[in-house]
């Protein structure tokens, strides 16, 4: 049975997890311990998670190109472990797309509109958001604020091939929490992750209740917050072992479309 | 197997029950169960909302008979007689079998400086009753060290410091030894790890925050953590265990 490792104390076995909201690179704002690639790579070996899927801190705060590379650097160094999204900005109109995501580490993209000062509903992500459609691509958003989610619900149709995850939106507040779900049975390429990892128990089981066990995914944000919170509140969740097995990492491995 | 003790958890309806979360006594007893919990340190949901000594007294009535439960009560410095004197709340909480306070400064409306705080943490010291504090209620961290240091007798319980605090938490528990770190929100990567190495392992106390966060994450962290058998259980209970069994009421 899933989750009895967790009592115990031991890593993972014959599970596979993966971590689809992780990152890599620092914060001027706070310490963020073990952050780099190798550090977060070694938790992840310690705890039998089978791989994450990162963005890079640098992109999202401050310098999307330079994070963007550290992230296809990290990935190259643990292939098969760590996959990438490729941060994009309103600043980077003139981004490779293509150059980018000929690197088959690079799975999807990642958007802050928060942290790049804007919203997500920005008229210069359109062709991101274009590109993601054309190529099926999955965007991981930072969807914090309820007016995230009411803007990914308003993408979502208009490009049904691209895949939209709520990063932190399986969890959060009751409101956000009804509008996620609105969006999800609305819209079948929405997902929610679980990065909110403090969140009451119940939560989980929750959010597979109302969204369905195959549009939840594990995410923890590690290294912001200790992956093993998360990873181990799904696996030891009331949830059945088909649905934890959705949750923690094969509904993963469909959107970001992993080997 | 690891045992808890959980040295953060709330009792009773609180202003927001959430959809699926243990919001009954029995709900806690069963979440403890799970993860093996032998105790929990309680406190009345409507001593933090609403009427608080009242709801001190229904405490005992809320733990439905267990034994299970550390009883805490939520305490502050009384004005005139509308809250009982430092010595009448000590006699009041060993009768009940109260062992512990929790104080919410920002939300009862006070001042933990001497001039207002300074008879009741005095009275709480000479005791060793342990002062359990929500980081929110107290300001900020300038104001935590300055408590700490103006009650250098006082064990502080600090609760929910967060994922971001270490460039804060770290000088002020290098400098007050007082200061005591409750882990429901300790979230930081490796935080356990770092802390055990840096700091030692005897002044974290394992706390869920039930029925607001997640018993289940949090003891996860811990039982997942790379610190050793012994560390680890200082931290699940030993160190609670300890700070209790020194109180003198």
């Amino acid at each position: 049975m899933i989750g009895e490792n967790v009592l115990r104390g031991e890593p993972f076995k014959g599970v596979f997890i993966f971590d689809i909201h992780a990152h890599i690179d620092a914060t001027s704002d706070f310490e963020l311990t073990d952050s780099s690639p190798d550090k977060v790579v070694r938790t992840l070996d310690a705890l039998g998670i089978g791989g994450a899927c990162v963005s890079s801190i640098l992109s999202i705060h401050a310098d999307c190109p330079l994070g963007n590379l550290h992230v296809k650097e990290a990935c190259s160094k643990y292939p098969g472990r760590l996959y990438g999204y490729l941060t994009v900005s309103p600043y980077d109109p003139d981004t490779d797309l293509d150059g980018a995501f000929a690197d088959p580490h690079f799975k999807g993209m990642k958007v802050h509109a928060a942290f790049h000062r804007t919203a997500i509903n920005d008229p210069r992500y359109e062709p991101y958001w274009e590109y993601a459609d054309k190529k099926r691509l999955p965007v991981l958003f930072h969807a914090w604020e309820l007016a995230d989610v009411r803007h990914i619900a308003e993408l979502a149709p208009r490009y049904p091939d691209a895949k939209f995850i709520i990063g932190h939106g399986a969890m959060r507040t009751w409101e956000i929490k009804r509008e996620v779900v609105k969006a999800v049975k609305h819209n079948g390429n929405i997902f929610a992750d679980t990065t909110v990892s403090v969140a009451y128990d119940g939560a989980i089981e929750w959010a597979a209740s109302q969204l369905g066990a195959d549009r939840v995914c594990y995410g923890s944000d590690i290294p912001f917050y200790d992956c093993r919170h998360v990873v181990g509140k799904v696996a030891t969740s009331r949830l059945s072992d088909a649905d934890k097995e959705k949750i923690l990492g094969e509904n993963a491995k469909k959107i970001l479309d992993l080997p | 197997m690891l045992e808890f003790i959980d040295a953060n958890c709330r009792l009773g309806r609180g202003p927001a029950p959430r959809e699926g979360a243990p919001n009954t006594t029995e709900e806690i007893l069963a979440l403890m169960d799970r993860f093996q919990v032998r105790s929990a340190v309680v406190y009345h949901a409507s001593a933090q909302y609403a009427e608080i000594m009242a709801s001190n007294r229904r405490l005992k009535e809320e733990t439905r008979g267990s034994d299970r439960f550390f009883m805490q009560w939520a305490v502050l410095p009384p004005v005139w007689d509308l809250f009982p004197d430092p010595e009448a709340l000590l006699d009041e909480m060993k009768q009940n079998g109260v062992n512990s306070v929790r104080m919410f400064p920002a939300q009862f409306g006070h001042s933990m400086k001497r001039y207002a705080a300074g008879a009741l943490l005095d009275t709480l010291a000479a005791h060793r009753v342990p002062v359990f504090l929500p980081f929110d209620q107290i300001g900020n961290w300038d104001a935590l060290y300055e408590l700490c240091e103006t009650y250098p007798d006082v064990r502080f319980v600090l609760c929910s410091p967060g994922y971001r605090c270490l460039r804060w938490l770290v000088p002020i528990m290098d400098r007050c030894p007082n200061l005591y770190v409750e882990t429901s929100n300790f979230l930081m990567h490796n935080g356990f790890r770092l802390f055990c190495a840096n700091m030692g392992a005897d002044r974290l106390v394992f706390g869920s925050g039930m029925p607001e966060a997640s018993l289940a994450a949090a003891a996860s962290q811990l039982l997942l953590s790379d610190i050793s058998q012994t560390e680890k259980e200082q931290i699940a209970g030993g160190n609670i265990l300890r700070l209790l069994s020194e109180v003198a009421l």
